[in-house]
């Protein structure tokens, strides 16, 4: 995939904005693969830039207020697709009760960015070095996704197919996001010295069902179940810890890209397993 | 072409815009505010940025028609005629920009953060520039800028 | 304050602030003109190969599209030193990036879409990437007309071969040397390509006149350099071509020498004389403009037991892409520089510009002494470990003395250019060398002090000249008239400086135009090498004096006195010894006019040259030579933090000493000091050009090429000044702007040698490489790292 553009103007479309879900349904129902929902513009903008995409329709979903917000839902944290990064790492809920959430969101990118990028943009654009849909895998969320045709949940592990990939239909849209409590003892790492992008994350879950998950290591953030059940078995402590960190490094598959080799990253991923641990052991 | 109405620095403009015209070009190249830069148009360099409603964003990642009926401000708009606003006093002072090609987004972005208070440490005021790049390293004199109304407030 | 303190020495904000504060500085970027026309290019998407055939055809029909040029129409060589570039690809392409065509068109939307239309095949060569490779017999040529090539004197390209220059430095008998030598040093370092990554992309704007003019309006350092340029291989008078840079976003060398203005020039002129504009992208810059060349250094050093280098031995080898206009001088800088600030009594150097097919390269701020430095300041760091003796100790023994000593060229070092050794002593007092650094902030961290020392001077041709124009309005306020840009550097406020003080007037009173125009401006070659503030200072120094001769030949006419008892102070023209008979400035200047009207003199207008007359070319066999017109030594001094568990480098304290000579403008110079740090240690630990394995550019963008934002800057910098005046310098001072960057990488490395042993050979340092060579040289440190964290018991956070 090739970063950077020639270009400065954007391929034509036609803009579209929605004010009520059931309009954005219907476009997408009538025009398919030539429709794209545009948010907070990040990853849209920037893939029509690089004439990744380029379609003829471009549906601005941002106004549609069910599409914001967060909320308790029963025993479940419910976030609208629409909601930036900024309100998420701003909002009291979060910062208490999903820390790796409150993390993602807030060490994601920078202010203007956060300000604009939202979660279903985060997650949707698909792409392996962003933080939010880590947090997401470790935290066991669930995506929404509605269509005329009715309404789908799956877990965000099984959404992400890719690099650019996802299972998201032509006719859908991701309404929210919703995390299962508690969640309290979850915390979210990255590294990224000298780079705008993670090298390699961590997002870590001991609330209930141990879940131990790397993003900007492969194509989708990926589980390491042999660290889960090292944690799951010993708890955590210092051996523990010693032992994961070293599992870590040797079962994780790492790629090869533009800011880190394979082994350097599975070294990171090494090193990123035992801090993180070691923080949410206090 | 959409008719398009917005405020920016407090004046009504009334134009019309292409659907895929991005904001940044919509300023500088038919409304004349060539305050606005831009060095990588990807929203990595952040010196397209400007205060949509009050905060910043990255002009270059965002379509001209999502500007309809919202407030911009650029760095022009910050100082009442030849008084200028205290952060750009401070810039001024400090010696905080040397070619001066990132400085409006700077200006624009520390406006932010000190009328926001988002940042109560120079720490955190520096984390909040992250999204800017200076390659003069002006960074030390912005640093010193910055502290100097953080420490006032 | 009474004026006639003056004004140098004063930290005064540049002049300029108010306009970079509000967005209401212009830069070409910004320029428009009536009926402008957009350009596109289309380049290359092979690294070698020959062009078979470009058609426009498709690209044509595009709505919007007026026309589209090839190599054919526009049958021009142009350069400064090695004139190797045609202005459009013609019979081959050298690398992935090479402009075959350009697209002209009404909005740049339509442009960008013929852009892609265009077809062009191509009959593909054997590439070849590694500039070791491209030295060997039978390697693939790149250029095969190099014979024809008109190059400046001063360069030895080889046709025939991929070597663009090969330059020689020899004095005394390196292998006698080594005879002599206890200890020997050997090793092999590589720098990797660096972008300038000035904020402005490159961007031109050309209006062909009907009537032979030539207007441009363009992002550069050097609109006289760019007049030189277009006037010379375009075949148009210097005066048709007309050049107007105003404010520059940035330029670091990327933007001296050749650029894309001939090719807009031309383009206007064939688009049928109307004004055509070219902005590149940031890929396009990455990707089509020229880099910094990437460099593999092999050395060996000889030094006695005592610590005397007595042999040092060394080959750069410049990997300078397709093209080398600027780099074959680049190449001869870095081996001048070899030897920094030691007097070594034998050595031989090579250094050799090769052609490879990647991105062309040019000049950055440095200008090969960064990486002359890289390599000596670490073998002098790690001679002074084997030989058991102390980093000062080795310096001071080998450190040149000025007024005794002769540089690497030959020459002899005056008494006044500088005091290295008391630069060493400020330097070490700076960054407490000897006393224990601070705690590291996380206990596995190791925290560890260095520095490192550097010396430079422009590289220019022997008759690189500067002028100015002090004109005196009617209010005695003035204007004046300089060449040098302004790109960040302030220097046209420190010129306004020196010219107030001349007149004891306000700073205020004094303005340096800001907008170049080689039509209208006072010439300057160019504004490179640190040199604007010496040569342009001079010039404005001299044109003040002429100026004041002429205020005082019309006061001894009104003063009824000789001109040698006039004197101006604060403002005013009075009698030396009887103050109380005074005349403003304002009243003289315009000449005097009596009561009964008559008026002596007329407007006052001064003007001043810089020229060298010490400067020669190098002796062709051995570099011998003067080339430089001043010489600034200095040093860097850092605190660092090693993170062994992820080979990151952190820079928690910097110290910046150099010998200015004097400080004209205190705010100014530490701006460059702090910013020049800045920008060296990102150099030193993140940038670097990365390429696949055809050739193509992977981080074209500022995602995958990392450049050093606000989080990563040190704790505290600090700075400190010597002063030893430069007797022909402006007020004794002397260049400053690369400086303050050659020496940073350096420091770092040899912080992390001191520390652990650790030699880091490769730049960038960044996480990666740390940690490979502490993978490599001691493994065992990560191991007791990882143990020092899992032991804590408080908190234990990775970054």
């Amino acid at each position: 995939m090739s970063f950077g553009s020639p270009y400065f103007t954007l391929p034509e479309f036609t803009y579209l904005r929605a004010r009520r879900i059931e309009e954005v349904l219907q476009l997408l129902e009538e025009k398919g693969e030539d429709a794209r929902l545009l948010a907070g513009g990040v990853g849209l903008i920037s893939f029509m830039k690089e004439r990744l995409v380029s379609p003829s329709i471009v549906i601005d979903i941002k106004g549609i207020e069910e599409l914001r917000g967060i909320k308790l839902e029963g025993s479940k944290i419910s976030i609208g697709a629409c909601t930036t990064l900024q309100e998420i790492s701003e909002n009291e809920l979060i910062r208490k009760e999903i820390p790796a959430l409150h993390q993602a969101s807030g060490e994601a990118a920078d202010i203007a960015i956060r300000g604009r990028a939202t979660i279903g943009g985060n997650v949707c654009e698909a792409i392996p070095w962003v933080d939010m849909p880590v947090a997401l895998l470790a935290l066991d969320a669930d995506i929404h996704l509605l269509s005329r045709r009715g309404e789908r949940m799956l877990k965000v592990g099984n959404f992400l197919k890719g690099m650019l990939e996802t299972d998201l239909r032509q006719n859908e849209l991701v309404t929210k996001f919703t995390v299962p409590t508690p969640k309290r003892r979850s915390i979210f790492r990255k590294y990224a010295k000298g780079s705008e992008f993670a090298i390699a994350s961590i997002s870590i879950c001991v609330d209930g069902e141990v879940r131990v998950v790397y993003g900007s290591v492969a194509p989708t953030p990926v589980r390491c179940k042999e660290v889960e059940q090292i944690i799951e078995r010993e708890g955590i402590s210092e051996s523990s810890i010693r032992k994961a960190s070293k599992v870590a490094r040797e079962s994780v598959e790492c790629m090869d890209d533009v800011l880190a080799s394979s082994a350097y990253r599975k070294h990171i991923v090494g090193i990123l397993t035992a801090s993180a641990l070691k923080e949410i052991q206090r | 072409m959409k008719k398009l109405s917005f405020n920016v620095n407090g004046i009504r403009r009334n134009t019309l815009t292409k659907d895929n015209e991005l904001l940044l070009d919509l300023l500088r190249e038919r409304l004349g505010v060539k305050s606005v830069k831009a060095a990588c148009w990807r929203g990595e360099c952040g010196l397209c940025t400007v205060l949509f409603d009050g905060k910043p964003v990255k002009s270059c990642l965002v379509l001209a028609v999502e500007a309809e009926g919202r407030e911009i401000t650029t760095a022009e708009g910050l100082a009442e005629g030849e008084r200028l606003s205290d952060i750009q006093d401070a810039f001024v002072k400090y010696g905080a920009s040397q070619c001066g090609f990132c400085t409006p987004a700077f200006v624009l972005t520390c406006h932010y953060i000190i009328e926001s208070g988002k940042a109560k440490t120079e720490k955190e005021a520096l984390e909040l520039l992250n999204g800017l790049i200076c390659r003069c390293g002006t960074y030390n004199q912005i640093r010193e800028a910055l502290a100097s109304l953080l420490s006032g407030k | 304050m009474p004026l006639s303190e003056g004004t140098v020495g004063k930290p005064i904000p540049p002049q300029d602030m108010p306009l970079k504060v509000t967005g209401t500085a212009t830069y070409a970027y910004d320029v428009e003109i009536p009926g402008m026309l957009y350009a596109k290019l289309v380049t290359s998407t092979v690294p070698h190969a020959k062009l078979k055939k470009v058609d426009t055809k498709r690209a044509e029909r595009v709505e919007g599209v007026l026309f589209v040029f090839t190599g054919n129409e526009m049958p021009y060589r142009v350069g400064m030193y090695a004139g190797d570039r045609d202005l459009l690809a013609k019979d081959k392409v050298r690398w992935v990036g090479h402009p075959v065509a350009v697209v002209v068109a009404e909005s740049l939307e339509a442009a960008e879409k013929a852009a892609e239309m265009v077809d062009v095949e191509y009959e593909t060569l054997q590439p070849v990437f590694d500039p070791l490779e491209a030295l060997k017999e039978g390697a693939p040529l790149l250029h095969e007309s190099m014979h024809e090539y008109r190059h400046a004197p001063a360069f030895n390209p080889v046709p025939g071969t991929n070597i663009a220059n090969k330059f020689t430095l020899v004095h005394g008998d390196v292998e006698e040397g080594f005879k002599q030598s206890d200890v020997i040093i050997e090793d092999e370092f590589r720098i990797s390509h660096v972008s300038h990554a000035y904020m402005e992309t490159q961007n031109v704007l050309a209006h062909y006149m009907r009537d032979g003019t030539l207007e441009i309006w363009t992002s550069c350092q050097s609109p006289f350099i760019v007049r030189q340029i277009v006037s010379e291989s375009l075949g148009i008078p210097y005066s048709k071509v007309v050049v107007k840079t105003p404010f520059v976003g940035g330029g670091f060398g990327g933007k001296a020498g050749l650029g894309w203005e001939a090719l807009v020039a031309m383009t206007s002129k064939l688009a049928g004389f109307r004004p055509v504009k070219l902005v590149l992208s940031r890929k396009e810059n990455f990707a089509s403009s020229a880099s910094r060349e990437a460099v593999i250094a092999k050395v060996k050093a000889g030094f006695t037991k005592e610590g005397k280098c007595v042999a040092y031995k060394v080959t750069f080898i410049l990997d300078a892409g397709a093209y080398a206009d600027y780099t074959v001088n680049v190449s001869r800088a870095m081996g001048y520089s070899a030897e920094g600030v030691y007097e070594i009594p034998n050595v031989y150097c090579e250094s050799i510009a090769v052609y490879t097919n990647k991105i062309p390269t040019t000049a950055m701020r440095g200008f090969g002494y960064p990486e002359s430095n890289w390599v000596l300041e670490q073998v002098f760091e790690r001679a002074a470990a084997k030989l058991g003796i102390d980093s000062v100790r080795i310096r001071r023994i080998n450190l040149l003395r000025p007024g005794e000593s002769h540089t690497a060229t030959g020459e002899r070092l005056r008494e006044d250019v500088g005091d290295p050794r008391k630069v060493l002593q400020s330097l070490l007092q700076q960054i407490g060398w000897g006393e224990k650094p601070q705690p590291p902030s996380k206990p596995w961290r190791i925290r560890s002090k260095g520095f490192a020392l550097c010396v430079k001077g422009p590289s220019q041709p022997p008759n690189a000249a500067a002028s100015a124009i002090v004109k005196f309005n009617e209010d005695a306020t003035v204007d004046v008239v300089v060449g040098t840009g302004n790109f960040g550097q302030g220097t046209a406020t420190s010129l306004s400086q020196l010219v107030a003080d001349q007149f004891g007037l306000p700073v205020e009173r004094v303005r340096v135009d800001l907008v170049r125009d080689t039509s209208k401006s006072a010439y300057t070659w160019q504004t490179v090498g640190s040199r604007g503030l010496f040569t342009d200072g001079v010039a404005v120094l001299r044109a003040c004096e002429d100026a004041k001769k002429q205020i005082k030949g019309i006061a001894s006419q009104v003063f009824r006195v000789n001109e040698e008892d006039i004197e101006i102070i604060d403002g005013m023209v009075r009698v030396r010894g009887r103050p109380w008979i005074s005349i403003p400035l304002k009243d003289l200047v315009f000449g005097y006019v009596y009561p009964n009207g008559n008026t002596v003199g007329g407007p006052v207008i001064g003007r001043g040259y810089f020229a060298s007359t010490l400067n020669t070319y190098l002796d062709p066999q051995t570099g011998q030579g003067i080339p430089t017109i001043f010489h600034t030594f200095g040093g860097t001094g850092v605190e660092i933090e090693l993170d062994p568990l992820t080979g990151e480098i952190e820079v928690i304290k910097a110290v910046q000493v150099f010998d200015v000579g004097k400080a004209i403008n205190p705010l100014l110079l530490k701006m460059q000091l702090d910013g020049g740090f800045i920008m060296g240690m990102s150099i030193a630990l993140f940038e670097k050009i990365k390429f696949d394995e055809q050739g193509n550019i992977l981080n074209p963008n500022f995602t995958g090429y990392y450049i050093a934002r606000s989080k990563d800057i040190p704790e505290s910098f600090s700075c400190s000044l010597v002063e030893t005046p430069q007797f022909d310098g402006p007020m004794g001072a002397r260049g400053i702007g690369e400086l303050s960057m050659i020496s940073v990488a350096s420091a770092i490395s040899n912080a992390i040698f001191l520390s652990t042993g650790i030699k880091l050979n490769n730049l960038p340092m960044n996480p990666e490489e740390v940690w490979r060579q502490i993978m490599n040289q001691r493994p065992e440190l990560v191991e007791q790292a990882l143990e020092n964290m899992l032991k804590l018991t408080q908190e234990a956070k990775v970054q």
